[in-house]
């Protein structure tokens, strides 16, 4: 039975493991025919934006991101988050936007499970 | 209150922003009127405990962030003492409630529930 999932993630990118954990999560709730409700980045999580992102030879993070966003998934970033690390809504990719944790309140709201990646 | 969330604090007050950064959003949620249980277990306990004090470092104590949470309605500050007991403190050590407040004390037996009891879960 499908459910419906909201994801936070309180990681930045290149440190951990909990990104990729995150997407590869995502990637496989959507392949088994659930629904992710969204995804809200807060504390160092708000980098995963950044749309200057380069990674030579490796997996570009923010660009697999920003393919999930391109589903119907909403990608939001603490906006306030942001501000303290010099993100602006100009740095982020095309499909992530930043916001106010209504949006999250709305995420834990809307879901039948909820998972957080990270801290 | 269409729902309610555990949040869980698990790391200690100032080696990282997370449990600030907890209740930012514990306020965030009280002002769209959920009813949030925090709960303080690991080395979370270790932001309520009387005598941290972060002064020197240039931090504001959470301690009496978080009670103030208690102003409104909505919120619950649990906390698991065993926990406390593992870092050298007991319940004598949290810091006051005040007037007419209390702390819920989960025990390890009980905290499964505790937390599956509710609908959402945030861990900090």
């Amino acid at each position: 039975m499908p459910v419906k999932i909201g994801v936070l993630l309180l990681s930045g990118p290149y440190q951990t493991q909990d990104v990729d954990s995150m997407i590869h999560f995502v990637e496989a709730a959507l392949a088994k025919g659930h629904e992710i409700v969204g995804i809200f980045l807060y504390t160092d999580g708000v980098y995963n934006l950044n749309v200057k992102i380069k990674a030579p030879g490796d997996r570009n993070l923010a660009e697999e991101l920003d393919a999930i966003g391109t589903g119907d998934i909403p990608v939001v970033g603490c906006g306030v988050c942001a501000k303290f690390r010099g993100l602006t809504k100009h740095d982020t990719i095309e499909h992530g936007k930043l916001g106010g944790l209504g949006a999250l309140d709305g995420y834990l709201e809307r879901c039948d499970r909820f998972i957080t990646f990270g801290g | 209150m269409d729902y309610n969330v555990c949040v869980v604090i698990r790391h200690p007050p100032y080696g990282t922003v997370l449990p600030a950064e907890a209740y930012r959003t514990i306020q965030a949620l009280q002002t769209f009127e959920r009813e949030v249980s925090v709960l303080f277990m690991a080395d979370g306990v270790l932001t309520l405990v009387d005598t941290t004090d972060p002064g020197p470092i240039g931090m504001q104590r959470l301690a009496e962030a978080y009670l103030s949470l208690l102003a409104l309605p909505g919120v619950t500050l649990a906390v698991h003492p065993a926990s406390l007991e593992e870092r050298g403190f007991s319940i004598g050590d949290l810091v006051a409630m005040p007037e007419g407040s209390e702390y819920r004390f989960v025990d390890s037996e009980e905290i499964e529930d505790y937390i599956t009891d509710h609908k959402t879960v945030l861990c900090f």
